[in-house]
């Protein structure tokens, strides 16, 4: 049998001695305590992290790299500041064309529709390119742990925003699968990742010649 | 040395004066970063971003809230950030394997299962129970650290133990023949 007063007392709803009264000749209440000292006491108990030897020496090294790129010409940081805005402004655009492309016409949309087997062709093509994509993905995100950290944030993020893109686009195409501009957006999106996760390629390839 | 102290010879940028901070705060800061994403690894790359960003926005540091709020608030957002950044690999590689609920014998297992009952919840429940149950903090530094109201803390810390009860009782009935 279930009882709300433990529930209250939780949630700051049931003061300390009222519950206290209560608990005596509560048994559900009761078993419930007892499962929650059961899991406190497992809790703490859960394996405590091992402490790496080289974890401070790769903290001091990263603070040191960001004190030296502070420290280093004026000149290349506006264009590293425009270049951690071009994820943002990214998904912005493309959240103002989905909604521009909304605001049109329905007659003016219709040239934006594809037919059953062009739908079909885009489709299957869409899916061997996805697949590609994602084979190269798998090639490049373990070169990333090889980077400056700051890079790999910068790249990671970037990644990040084109997956949200993506995935806007195909929920937008599940809804409405035969809206070319969409599919023109997700080809655009899927275009970046590929191009992104060939530049981490080669940074990476460069590095290690 | 004064923490206060420590604080201002960070916000000159002075090293070594990070290295007392790590020395101080690294083992709740791993523990935490650990029971948050689950990985050893992932841990350690939280704390090292931990530290980036404190470098970057300890300028803004105002000594009002606790240091160590301050300083678990950015691990806190950085082990979310990097937890759906994780959740999305996963997803994407669909690497995730089925893992078969068997029977738990040992209270080995019986860990186990709890800790992948505090991975499966949500990252504001999964945070607040780590914080309370873990590192032991008052729920009033937890509402601090996570910039949430003291009722949203009990609400999370409630329904967490909710859910992990559940997950515990569940492997009790499972045991019965």
């Amino acid at each position: 049998m279930s009882c709300d007063k433990l529930k209250k007392y939780e949630l700051g709803k049931l003061g300390e001695t009222e519950f206290q009264r209560h608990l005596k000749t509560c048994s559900s209440c009761q078993e419930q305590m007892k499962q929650n000292a059961r899991l406190m006491a497992l809790s703490r108990s859960l394996k405590r992290p091992v402490e790496s030897p080289h974890l401070w020496d790769r903290i001091a090294k990263s603070l040191e790299e960001k004190q030296q790129k502070e420290l280093s010409s004026e000149v290349a940081r506006p264009r590293w500041r425009l270049l951690r805005l071009l994820p943002a402004a990214a998904v912005i655009l493309l959240l103002v064309a989905i909604g521009l492309y909304f605001l049109i016409e329905p007659g003016t949309q219709r040239a934006g529709l594809l037919t059953d087997s062009a739908l079909a062709r885009v489709e299957k093509k869409e899916n061997e390119y996805v697949r590609a994509i994602e084979e190269l993905e798998q090639l490049v995100l373990p070169r990333m742990a090889n980077m400056d950290l700051e890079l790999m944030l910068l790249y990671r993020d970037k990644l990040e925003t084109i997956d949200d893109q993506i995935e806007q686009c195909s929920e937008a195409l599940a809804e409405n699968p035969a809206n070319a501009h969409i599919r023109r957006y997700m080809l655009a999106a899927l275009q970046d990742k590929k191009q992104t996760l060939t530049e981490i390629w080669k940074t990476q390839k460069n590095i290690q010649e | 040395m004064d923490e206060n102290e420590v604080i201002q010879r960070c916000q000159k940028s002075d090293l070594s004066a990070y290295k007392m901070i790590y020395d101080r705060y690294k083992q709740p800061l791993l523990s935490t970063a650990l029971r948050m994403l689950g990985q050893q690894q992932d841990a350690e790359d939280a704390v090292q971003m931990t530290f980036l960003k404190l470098y970057h926005g300890i300028q803004n540091y105002n000594y009002r809230a606790k240091f160590s709020s301050y300083l678990f608030r950015i691990l806190i957002n950085v082990c979310f950030d990097l937890g759906r950044k994780k959740k999305r690999r996963n997803r994407i590689s669909t690497r995730l394997a089925e893992t078969e609920k068997v029977s738990v014998r040992s209270s080995h297992e019986e860990k186990v299962l709890l800790e992948e009952a505090i991975q499966a919840l949500p990252e504001r429940q999964r945070a607040c129970f780590i914080l309370y149950a873990v590192e032991e903090l008052k729920q009033e530094e937890i509402a601090e650290v996570l910039g949430i109201s003291l009722g949203g803390v009990k609400s999370n810390i409630y329904h967490a133990k909710l859910q992990l009860r559940a997950a515990l009782t569940n492997v009790r009935f499972q045991e019965s023949p």
